[in-house]
């Protein structure tokens, strides 16, 4: 795909890493945007670390999870897994790359254990230390999408060191509530793995920076907002395609019924399933909101 | 790390019975040294000791579950050498007659490996992850 001048086009990609880093990193996206209505993004809670490095602007992050950290701009980021919303704005431009990094990965790529990040947004240098620097320089030198995405892909695999460090039971626990859709209990957990709830629920903090029971429910509250953007439709509108309406949504992913799913969403998104679906769908894309469910290409 | 002797890209590997006695043994009666040992309690998911004028090994508890990847008996060893393309050596060692035991595979620690055993039945494992960091020799 030639990129041609694009310096003012907005635009959003998605793509996937080199082979060897898919166990690292799920995703990268790249977005610029230009001459837009300033805006808040929702970072919302995901079963991914967040890295993101900023070509023209700062990132501005106006309210970060842990709300001890006060709003801060940075360059660079590397942000650990979370139950609340961060809140990004812009003032109408804003460019970079995200990439979505596995927490068993963590190790690898950081040299530390996500749970070292746990709730936690801190500068891309403190966890990177001068490649953080050097990432940012090659790829605004990159002239366009396909050379920063393969910038990403030589500098990452040349510093990935895959260790075994992290204990099997947790990677097995990981894998089991991802597999679930979030919809298995810390006890299941425990008997699967051969550990006490107890024992489990310390281990896998530490290495992964939610408690068992947070992770499942940040995957069942990643499964149903994928599901709601990818099918969601408003009564009122003219049936096209699936149609789905929350209390499917939220049958479907395991909540009790449509007032679960109400009360999850705001306590892991600060804001109704309804109104996120309106900003988000407003928005030129909300970046944070991740690949999975899109299509792998431009979406410009 | 001060220790510029390059890594050791072929790992002997063994499975052992008792793994944290077994280490206990190579360390005090060899002289090898713990660079890392990961697992809990009896058991040892993966232990990498150093031999102290270079080199090393890797090892893990035997497993009787029927899905391992690499069920090498205890009492022989096995080889596992560090590669950065593990696919295009998959499809060289099987087009050369190598015997598939676990065909190229992503690990949560971030690795891709496979698996295979030769003519005579040797097992050998190929892939991406290269051991941990040695520990600094101690100083003086």
């Amino acid at each position: 795909m030639a990129d041609g001048d694009e310096s003012d086009e907005s635009r959003l990609l998605h793509r996937q890493p080199a082979p060897a880093l898919r166990p690292l990193v799920a995703w990268y996206s790249g977005y610029r945007e230009a001459g837009v209505p300033p805006a808040t993004h929702r970072g919302l809670p995901s079963p991914y670390l967040t890295m993101i490095v900023t070509l023209d602007d700062p990132l501005v992050v106006a309210a970060h999870p842990d709300p001890r950290t006060p709003p801060g701009s940075y360059d660079t980021l590397v942000g650990g897994l979370h139950t609340t919303a961060a809140l990004i704005t812009h003032d109408g431009r804003q460019s970079g790359v995200q990439l979505a990094l596995t927490p068993l990965g963590a190790r690898a790529l950081l040299g530390l254990p996500a749970g070292e990040l746990s709730g936690l947004d801190v500068d891309g240098a403190e966890v990177l230390g001068p490649l953080a620097g050097e990432l940012r320089e090659r790829l605004l030198e990159a002239p366009g999408w396909d050379e920063r995405f393969a910038v990403l892909d030589t500098v990452l695999s040349r510093h990935a060191r895959p260790t075994r460090a992290h204990p099997a039971e947790v990677a097995r626990a990981w894998r089991r509530i991802l597999a679930a859709g979030g919809q298995v209990t810390v006890s299941e957990l425990a008997r699967e793995v051969g550990w006490s709830s107890r024992h489990l629920n310390g281990r896998f903090r530490e290495e992964i920076g939610l408690s068992p029971k947070e992770a499942a429910r940040v995957v069942r509250f990643d499964r149903v907002r994928r599901l709601l953007r990818a099918h969601y439709r408003p009564p009122s509108s003219v049936p096209s395609g699936r149609r789905l309406t929350l209390a499917d949504a939220a049958a479907e992913c395991g909540f009790y019924d449509q007032a679960h799913l109400a009360r999850e969403f705001g306590a892991l998104a600060g804001c109704s399933p309804s109104r996120w679906l309106r900003e988000d769908g407003a928005q030129f894309r909300n970046v944070q909101a991740g690949a999975e469910d899109e299509p792998r290409d431009s979406m410009a | 790390m001060n220790d510029t002797t390059p890594a050791p890209q072929v790992w002997p590997t063994l499975r052992a019975r008792d793994a944290r006695a077994l280490i206990a043994f190579l360390v005090e009666a060899f002289g090898f040294e713990e660079t890392a040992v990961y697992g809990e309690g009896d058991r040892v998911d993966h232990a990498q000791l150093s031999w102290p004028t270079g080199g090393g090994i890797m090892l893990g508890s035997v497993r009787d579950t029927p899905d391992d990847k690499w069920n090498l008996t205890p009492g022989s060893f096995g080889a596992y050498a560090v590669t950065d393309d593990p696919d295009a050596l998959f499809a060289r060692a099987t087009a050369a007659g190598a015997r598939v035991v676990k065909e190229p595979y992503d690990t949560d620690y971030g690795s891709r490996e496979f698996a295979v055993r030769d003519p005579e039945d040797n097992l050998w494992s190929f892939g991406t992850y290269r051991g941990e960091p040695r520990k600094a020799a101690p100083k003086g």
